[in-house]
């Protein structure tokens, strides 16, 4: 467990850190993510810290298992405050994303698999993709004020 | 992490406790094939004690859906408390592929209705 001392008045932006590409080091990243949140956002802050948590958990999951085919490897993460979103930067080296790894739930045809992508496109504002040499580079952005499109 | 109960009707009550995630959803797995395998394939899932779950958790109830429903059975849900994990079954419209009631007993009783109501949401 990590614990991590917040301030009252200074945002706590989370040291960038490589980790290991394994599903049990993707758990330390929770509470820095809860942590960044809770200091930043000012409106609705249990409900933005639980989506950017799971949003930046399943690229976690989806680089260790598809960027990684879960042999392992590292990914970095980045925390930023960029005008009036949370910015969040995961990064890695392994294979490219392929746009068919995202699957939308059908109802009535449940798969057993492919939700993760379309579950982060719902919790965040904006989910960016860029494949740059040999690097994947994912990018997190939800309002600092809540989320905008569930203000919709 | 997971409670179990088996019941002297071939019903099983399966709860996890806390997260359900890529960690240990093959948990969740194992214990919904092993009591497959032992016959029963009417389950509850009971959600009421988890605090986070993820795609890989979800994958895992269909799993268990899919393979309890080809064997004549089903994999019925028990409503989660925290409003975070009802909102992911909500946006993955898991909601509309399970059937979820109010808690485990509810859900248990529903098996031997046809006709039982569900969930109101």
């Amino acid at each position: 467990m990590t614990l991590i001392a917040l301030s009252d008045r200074e945002p706590y932006i989370p040291a960038e850190r490589t980790i290991p590409a394994t599903l049990k080091a993707l758990g330390e990243l929770g509470g820095h993510t809860r942590a960044f949140v809770f200091s930043c956002a000012t409106h609705d802050a249990e409900a933005t810290a639980g989506a950017l948590e799971l949003a930046v958990h399943e690229i976690g999951v989806n680089i260790v298992r598809h960027a990684y085919d879960s042999q392992g490897g590292w990914l970095s993460i980045a925390y930023r405050i960029e005008g009036d979103d949370l910015v969040v930067t995961l990064t890695d080296a392994g294979r490219p994303f392929e746009p068919e790894d995202a699957v939308e739930p059908d109802p009535d045809q449940p798969t057993e698999g492919g939700y993760g992508l379309f579950l982060v496109a719902q919790l965040v504002d904006d989910l960016t993709y860029t494949r740059t040499r040999d690097r994947n580079r994912w990018e997190l952005r939800v309002g600092r004020t809540g989320r905008r499109a569930a203000a919709g | 992490m997971f409670a179990t109960v088996e019941r002297s009707i071939p019903i099983a009550v399966v709860a996890p406790i806390g997260r359900l995630d890529a960690l240990n959803a093959p948990g969740l797995r194992a214990r919904c094939d092993a009591i497959m395998t032992e016959g029963t394939t009417r389950i509850v899932i009971d959600l009421g004690a988890v605090i986070f779950l993820d795609s890989a958790g979800l994958a895992a109830m269909v799993g268990a859906l899919k393979r309890a429903r080809a064997s004549g059975g089903d994999v019925k849900l028990a409503m989660p408390h925290d409003p975070a994990v009802l909102r992911i079954l909500e946006l993955t419209r898991f909601d509309r592929v399970f059937d979820i009631r109010e808690d485990a007993e509810v859900a248990v009783a529903s098996f031997a209705s046809k006709h039982g109501r569900r969930a109101g949401r």
